[in-house]
């Protein structure tokens, strides 16, 4: 217990107000009341027997009838134990493949993933996200930062910087709060990390530079700059394609050239926003590492990169009348311009960026949780009267079906 | 000449609905019509390669439905554009799409319909149509974030409002005579509608219904 008192005199020493959430051992960043799942627990639910739906399902399955969405959602309600997990699993990847998979409900997903929560099961939750295109499983913002501050909580940085990708996938980086958690844990997974492969280079890139995009503050910005540097470092030894392909990305060429406008940008702007020393640093050494080594990453490039690039980049850049190699040297002497420039204006933050962010979050995320939550209870009463709506319709149409069945009986009766 | 009162066949009629009835329910689906092996570049189904200009596209890019099948709700509401329009024409070619129906019997999910509103070359359909060439490997998916700056589009040329103008004399007088002829009671002045026809490039996408209603 020595240690969260030790940090919490520090943090009375700085004089920043201490965080809301403070479990010995266990810290994450949302709030109790974000995190707390009385509202969901509390919701009206329909108790039913999984084996009841489950052969139901199964029988509809085999006579190739559509599956509701509502058999579905009942069944991930009534997960109680981590077996039904794995069974309730299977059953959303049959409904995926089955006629009604775009109706897979908002709540089902919602449900599903705190299950996996409450059950223990968050591997598996991580493998139904990783792989969404065979589960279908898509959260909504108030999910995904369950799910990352989850993994916050327990340390486990590697599962939430794959959650975070996989927000990025989904371009899902409307909300602010997900922009804060996700740009917290980006930071702390690039402070440890040394080398990437160009995969990973490739995904942080993104995944700083979408909800960069989103925050007009210097740890936007800097995340942006960061972004940019790394797509463009990727562009640069894998070719255009490599960037952009299964990425929500463009394809226009010249990710450096972006980041030396976000650098303009900032030191023309008339507003308080700056860069980030870390950034600018990670900026000047990818130019570096460009340029300088030229003929080595040539000779290096033309016995791998020959294959993978070869005649695809000749046919992309065409109409490039420059390719980026040739407008290195430039890049990097505007870069240096710029860099003393906003020196000069002072526009550079001597701060690392997971202290600023972590600062940001402090100052930010309680007012934007209680939005999170205002919206969620919100969603919550939607997703009741959907619910209510669903089963009405259900009963009219076994009602009638019912009728039907009567009238065609008294007709083969009476005939 | 007297010829002999055809009898109905009642069992062959029965037999070709059977036949038609079978014949439905064991439709090759999208995914195994439009399956594709990536190795010898041959589409399993029918046992044809693929034309000599595809083969780069096929290793490159993806077909709409692969992408869309890692979106949530399967990129409902979002961008998509060509390859081929984006290499062609410089102004912002495109489909929004409004329904999506995925084909459940792939095992990717990477095979099914689409329909959208089209804007090609900067001009907005007004309705909503399916989307044709959905397996061709030609898809790109426009990100959220740049749908606005690809989207931004002024024409060139100003856009004029339809203009009409009256005939000449004598073919007024010629109309007006046809219309005396006929009893028509109209006493519109007849207008010459002055509109440019528009004529579409090549690779304007074409009506699916109409080469459905052709083929069939």
């Amino acid at each position: 217990m020595a240690a969260p008192i030790v940090r919490r005199w520090f943090l009375v020493a700085r004089k920043v107000p201490l965080p809301p959430l403070f479990l010995a051992g266990e810290r994450g960043l949302l709030s109790a009341a974000y995190v707390d799942s009385h509202k969901w627990e509390a919701r009206e639910k329909e108790h039913c027997h999984l084996a009841d739906l489950a052969s139901l399902m199964d029988k509809t399955y085999e006579r190739k009838l559509p599956v509701s969405s509502l058999t579905i959602s009942r069944f991930v309600d009534n997960i109680s134990s981590r077996e039904e997990v794995d069974h309730a699993e299977y059953y959303l990847y049959k409904f995926r493949h089955s006629p009604n998979c775009w109706y897979l409900r908002d709540w089902t997903i919602h449900t599903w993933i705190r299950q996996c929560l409450k059950y223990g099961a968050q591997d598996k939750a991580l493998y139904t996200l990783v792989n969404k295109v065979q589960y279908g499983i898509f959260p909504d913002n108030f999910t995904f930062n369950l799910l990352m501050d989850y993994f916050i909580k327990k340390e486990n940085y590697k599962d939430a910087l794959t959650v975070v990708f996989e927000i990025m996938m989904q371009e899902a980086f409307e909300v602010p709060s997900t922009q804060l958690l996700s740009l917290h844990v980006l930071y702390h997974c690039l402070a440890k990390k040394t080398d990437c492969s160009w995969e990973e280079e490739r995904n942080f890139g993104a995944s700083l530079l979408l909800p960069g995009l989103k925050q007009k503050n210097s740890v936007g910005l800097s995340s942006q700059l960061y972004g940019y540097a790394l797509l463009g470092k990727v562009e640069v030894q894998r070719g255009l394609r490599a960037v952009y392909h299964n990425m929500p990305l463009l394809w226009q060429p010249g990710y450096l050239d972006r980041a030396l406008q976000v650098m303009e940008m900032v030191a023309s702007s008339p507003d308080d926003g700056k860069l980030c020393a870390e950034a600018l640093a990670v900026l000047d050494k990818t130019l570096k590492a460009l340029t300088a080594p030229a003929p080595a990453a040539s000779e290096e490039q033309s016995q791998e990169g020959e294959d993978s690039r070869g005649s695809e980049d000749l046919v992309e850049q065409l109409d490039v009348e420059e390719t980026e190699q040739s407008k290195l040297p430039w890049y990097l002497e505007r870069f240096k311009d710029l860099h003393s420039k906003l020196e000069a204006l002072g526009r550079v933050e001597s701060e690392s960026l997971l202290a600023l962010t972590t600062q940001l979050i402090k100052e930010q995320l309680p007012t934007y949780e209680a939005e999170d939550i205002a919206a969620y209870e919100q969603k919550l009463q939607q997703w009741h009267l959907e619910r209510v709506h669903l089963i009405q319709r259900e009963e009219e149409q076994r009602e009638r079906a019912k009728q039907e069945y009567e009238a065609r009986r008294a007709a083969k009766a009476s005939a | 000449m007297a010829r002999k009162k055809v009898r109905p066949r009642l069992i062959a009629e029965l037999a070709r609905r059977v036949r038609a009835l079978r014949e439905q329910r064991n439709r090759p689906r999208d995914s195994q019509r439009y399956a594709l092996d990536y190795e010898t570049l041959t589409r399993p189904y029918s046992g044809r390669r693929l034309p000599v200009r595809a083969w780069a596209d096929v290793r490159r890019e993806s077909s709409l439905m692969q992408l869309l099948s890692r979106l949530p709700l399967f990129g409902l509401g979002r961008l998509v554009t060509r390859k081929s329009w984006l290499w062609q024409h410089d102004e912002p070619c495109y489909w929004r799409l409004t329904r999506v129906r995925p084909d459940y019997t792939a095992q990717n999910l990477e095979h099914g319909k689409a329909w959208g509103v089209l804007t090609f070359k900067g001009r907005t359909e007004s309705e909503a149509r399916e989307i044709g060439q959905v397996m061709y490997h030609d898809w790109r998916l426009v990100p959220k974030h740049e749908e606005a700056a690809f989207t931004a589009f002024t024409p060139a040329l100003p856009e004029d409002a339809p203009r009409c103008v009256p005939y000449p004399p004598l073919l007024r007088a010629m109309i007006l005579a046809e219309r005396q002829k006929r009893g028509d009671a109209c006493t519109e002045e007849p207008m010459l509608n002055l509109e440019r026809t528009r004529v579409h490039p090549w690779d304007y996408p074409a009506k699916q219904e109409a080469k459905k209603k052709a083929k069939a």
